[in-house]
């Protein structure tokens, strides 16, 4: 993939999970990339950060999380990783299948927690996850010009 | 983060005082929500969210939390989201379990009678 190639380094604490946010906007706008695609990034970067920061590290706020962005005309694509604790691979695969929707006759869908892989899978063209050699890397992958209304 | 809070006939009006509901405030969030809740536990909230630009999936637990607290039985509605909450909300279709209005005025017209249903 040629095109742009930019990468954003934090401490695994949650309070700086904003500046990604920030400096994925400023990405963002310079790209003119439609606000709506934008909102959907900053969630499902800001998701796959607090996975790495609660489950990888286990809350040891003195870890590196990186976000690498690559872009050309057509394409985004984002890896966030670690080197922490590996997640299980079942868990994607369970959160492609997982509804995000909310249920009131069923107090379970109306749960406290675990909507992050889900938002991913369901927002994103493509997430990938691979570990190798100690790293671990969510990779997620969508079309710049896309057809937002077809998508919630 | 601050929860501004004002009172509307027999309704709480909670302003959410902060841009990005996330992960970091997500405890504190939900404390603030279920202390509003508790100091006048009959009244109706209405939770201003016209301050925020974010929410994450914490948060939004946070919200679900606080209403389970007293078995989901809290008159509780939102109001104002920014395009990029809201798009959170109807992702998830928050309206099932809380009516969502597009602003405060409307959301105090709406509730100023019976509770609305759900949607």
């Amino acid at each position: 993939m040629t095109g742009k190639k930019i990468t954003l380094c934090i401490a695994s604490r949650a309070e700086y999970v904003v500046a990604i946010r920030a400096a994925l906007r400023g990405l963002g706008a310079e790209e003119n990339i439609a606000p709506r695609t934008m909102s959907q990034i900053e969630l499902c970067v800001s998701e796959a950060v607090n996975n790495c920061i609660k489950h990888a590290y286990g809350n040891d706020p003195d870890q590196e999380i990186r976000v690498e962005w690559k872009s050309n005309a057509q394409t985004i694509e984002l890896a966030i990783s670690d080197t922490g604790r590996p997640m299980d691979p079942a868990l994607m695969e369970q959160a492609r299948h997982t509804a995000l929707q909310i249920d009131p006759d069923d107090p379970a869908s109306l749960k406290t927690n675990g909507w992050g892989l889900s938002f991913i899978n369901q927002l994103m063209d493509n997430a990938e996850y691979r570990t190798a050699g100690g790293d671990n890397r969510l990779l997620i992958k969508l079309a710049k010009e896309r057809s937002h209304e077809d998508r919630q | 983060m601050r929860l501004n809070t004002r009172k509307v006939d027999m309704r709480t009006v909670v302003e959410v005082d902060t841009n990005d509901l996330d992960a970091s405030i997500a405890k504190e969030f939900k404390n603030h929500l279920i202390e509003v809740f508790e100091q006048d536990p009959d009244a109706a909230v209405i939770l201003d969210l016209s301050k925020v630009r974010f929410i994450d999936s914490t948060c939004l637990g946070a919200l679900l939390a606080a209403f389970r607290h007293n078995g989901s039985k809290k008159k509780l509605a939102v109001a104002e989201p920014q395009e990029p909450v809201q798009h959170v909300f109807d992702v998830v279709r928050l309206s099932k379990a809380m009516p969502v209005y597009e602003t405060v005025v409307e959301a105090l017209l709406m509730t100023s009678g019976e509770w609305p249903a759900r949607s």
